[in-house]
């Protein structure tokens, strides 16, 4: 068995081995520096850009002008879907709107993914996350370049309701639109910086669930969801 | 380990030449190649192309300072919470995941793709110790049934037909014939549902280990890989020790090379950044994290200046895609785990040059693998350093026959018309043919100057499978 001792000093041997260009010189590991980061596009340029990625990447992609308006979306999303419960996490941005009561007044029920804040234990959550037509969440960040939404598990926001069933609806504001992947790498090592604990776990979501393993046939909802929406808030 | 077969390489090969279905799915490579092209053009070839220094400089300097970023990236996950595995080999890495499984009584294991852990051999491993160890990517689900070693490094199951899966899937599953590839996906979704929502353990590959978070990225379609990190109750994940990657922002640039190259897609439609167990405060995600990096022969590649650039490869599959050899031959005629191109390099330096030696024969030197290659890898530069590895002398004087002629025999059927010509590859780009520019390859035998004349061959006509994979808006309800 090896340690990890011996195991790097069993690269250490290989590299010193080596007649490869490795200078002395160099004391400590020095990445590369980064280029320069490109010039940031205005907001209005992001959302239009989003909009077009989204669709590329086959997001339903919807704009609501207030969260009254996204909540009204969204309710007519999940009666497309037939569901009769919908799942969903605590973002901030659900309970603004009021999402709990637009359902019901639909006559659909509506449930929070959470064990943290008195809800359901981990069996139960698992079954009725697997169970919902329709799963929505509020997200951390959304890329415009390739119209990702960035996910990051915490209290209240389970990582199951954007991946068990099989409609996943993202809802974000339009702050949260960034432009690249850099951008949201960076405002993680920020958050991390400020953490108490150095764990962390994130999702990029660019769309459905998608598999070609069968004769390179394009098939949706392998295992995730087969549909998703992404519903952006303000401009 | 799972069992090297490579010194069939002839006989393999000339099975796949002689098979109908496996030709007719070698021909599908286009759509990858194609999809590759346009993300390309999309993303800029400029902007490509810094991106590509970019990640050979990062690369360069990550293996020159290997030992200090994976000490490093070890570090990071136990202050995460997570647990280190280092591995010398195979045997200790499938030791260390059956001593996990057997601590927390584990019955049912769901794994998500990793190349490392087909290296290992590890869902042997676990079965052997009467643990249900099933593979969840659709692709690798088909090869696990069919009890085959995956095909391609992007597609495990390219060689398959629909009847073939649905063959396979009745025979297996007991499930009614179907022709439907939609239909047959739904039949792999239900089965493998139920193994998600009851497993006790997940194992997962790494993309990438990022050394300063400790953070490891698994680029995903299907959604296997987050249900793999996210629902069972311990994860293990395994990654070859080249996989460190510095700074997390560096996954910026490894993963649009990864994504555009493979399948030509902007970006995955998952990827997951896994650091140590759940947090304290969170509402799900397995409580123990394992890490188990893997030396198995890579320390060899390391050492020796003329093959490290091989610990470069991100995996893309694009050197497979291009190959005139791989697309005639297929992926099982390599024998081991990694095929094409990058396997002919890998394979040999992995488990040895004489359990290997026709691999390094497999290949035209055409230049088609390097010129794709998102990372500039100059495989035909290491496959003839392995050739006189091979035959200890000149290679030009020592080239096996056998293998020699088999490679003209592919050289002929590439040739030989349009539609077969398309799998030579477009990938590469024509007009740069390595031929003109590359002195090494001036004493290649005569079928290389058929290459040459085949620059002029019309171009087969591409099904639009970048618009099918991204476009498919409405279509979701097949
Ligand atoms: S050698 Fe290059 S092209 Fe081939 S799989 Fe590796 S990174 Fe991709």
């Amino acid at each position: 068995m090896a340690d990890r001792e011996q195991f790097l000093a069993n690269i250490r041997d290989a590299l010193s081995s080596s007649n490869h260009s490795v200078s002395p010189a160099q004391a400590g590991a020095q990445p590369p520096a980064r280029p320069d980061s490109v010039e940031k596009p205005p907001p209005s340029d992001l959302l239009a850009q989003l909009e077009r990625t989204a669709a590329l990447q086959s997001w339903h992609f919807t704009r609501a002008a207030d969260e009254n308006e996204a909540a009204a979306s969204i309710v007519e999303i999940a009666k497309e879907h037939g569901a009769g419960r919908v799942v969903r996490t605590a973002h901030d941005v659900l309970e603004r709107m009021a999402l709990d009561a637009a359902l019901t007044e639909a006559g659909m029920e509506s449930v929070l993914l959470a064990e943290t804040l008195g809800g359901l234990d981990a069996q139960a959550r698992q079954d009725t996350a697997a169970a919902a037509a329709v799963g929505v969440t509020g997200v951390d960040a959304v890329i415009a370049e390739t119209a990702s939404v960035a996910l990051v598990p915490r209290r209240g926001m389970s990582r199951q309701a954007s991946l068990l069933p099989p409609v996943h609806v993202a809802v974000a504001t339009a702050d949260q639109v960034v432009a690249s992947l850099d951008d949201v790498l960076a405002l993680r090592l920020d958050a991390l910086a400020e953490a108490e604990e150095a764990t962390w776990y994130m999702n990029l979501v660019s769309g459905p669930s998608r598999t070609a393993d069968i004769e390179q046939t394009l098939v949706v909802g392998v295992h995730g969801p087969g549909v998703v929406y992404l519903v952006v808030i303000g401009e | 380990m799972t069992e090297v077969l490579s010194a069939r390489f002839k006989s393999q090969a000339a099975e796949a030449l002689g098979n109908v279905t496996i030709q007719e799915s070698l021909d599908r490579l286009v759509n990858f190649r194609q999809g590759r092209v346009d993300a390309i053009a999309e993303y800029g070839q400029d902007r490509w192309d810094a991106l590509s220094d970019r990640a050979r400089e990062i690369k360069r300097d990550t293996l020159e300072h290997l030992d200090e970023y994976l000490d490093q990236l070890s570090r990071q996950v136990e202050r995460a919470g997570g647990h280190i595995f280092f591995a010398t080999d195979a045997q200790e890495a499938n030791d260390y995941v059956a001593k996990v499984a057997a601590a927390h009584d584990v019955k049912t294991v769901i794994k998500s793709k990793s190349m490392v852990s087909e290296e290992m051999g590890v869902a042997a491993v676990l079965e052997s110790m009467g643990i249900e160890a099933v593979e969840t990517d659709l692709g690798e689900y088909i090869i696990q049934l069919a009890r085959e070693a995956p095909y391609h490094i992007i597609a495990p199951a390219l060689h398959k037909s629909k009847e073939e899966v649905s063959e396979l899937f009745q025979r297996i599953l007991g499930t009614p014939a179907e022709s439907d590839i939609t239909a047959l996906a739904g039949i792999a979704r239900q089965v493998l549902r139920e193994k998600f929502l009851q497993a006790d353990m997940g194992m997962t590959g790494a993309n990438f280990g990022v050394a300063e978070t400790g953070t490891i990225v698994m680029v995903t379609n299907e959604g296997n890989g987050r249900m793999c990190s996210s629902l069972p109750r311990v994860q293990v994940a395994t990654m070859g020790m080249e996989r460190v990657i510095p700074r997390l922002r560096d996954v910026a640039t490894y993963l649009p090379l990864l994504t555009r190259s493979a399948t030509g897609q902007r970006i995955s439609s998952y990827v997951s950044f896994v650091t140590g167990p759940r947090r304290r405060d969170e509402e799900d995600g397995p409580q123990e994290f394992h890490l188990v990096i893997l030396d198995n022969g890579r320390s060899r590649m390391l050492a020796d200046p003329e093959l490290r650039e091989a610990l470069y490869c991100i995996r893309c599959g694009a050197c497979l895609n291009a190959c005139p050899v791989y697309g005639k031959v297929g992926g099982h005629a390599y024998g081991w785990v990694y095929p094409g191109p990058i396997g002919a390099v890998v394979t040999p330096s992995l488990v040895g040059v004489p359990r290997a030696k026709d691999l390094p024969f497999a290949s035209t030197l055409c230049g088609a693998c390097r010129d794709v290659c998102p990372l500039k890898i100059d495989i035909p530069r290491m496959l003839l350093k392995l050739r006189s590895d091979a035959v200890e002398g000149p290679a030009e004087t020592r080239v096996p026959r056998r293998v020699e002629s088999l490679m003209m025999r592919v050289w002929r059927r590439t040739v030989a018309g349009p539609r077969l010509f398309s799998l030579a590859g477009k990938a590469a780009s024509a007009a740069q043919w390595p031929l003109s520019r590359r002195g090494a390859l001036r004493w290649l035998p005569p079928p290389l100057s058929g290459w040459t004349r085949s620059r002029d061959f019309p171009r087969a006509a591409m099904r639009p499978f970048r618009a099918r994979w991204r476009n498919h808006e409405g279509r979701h309800g097949r």
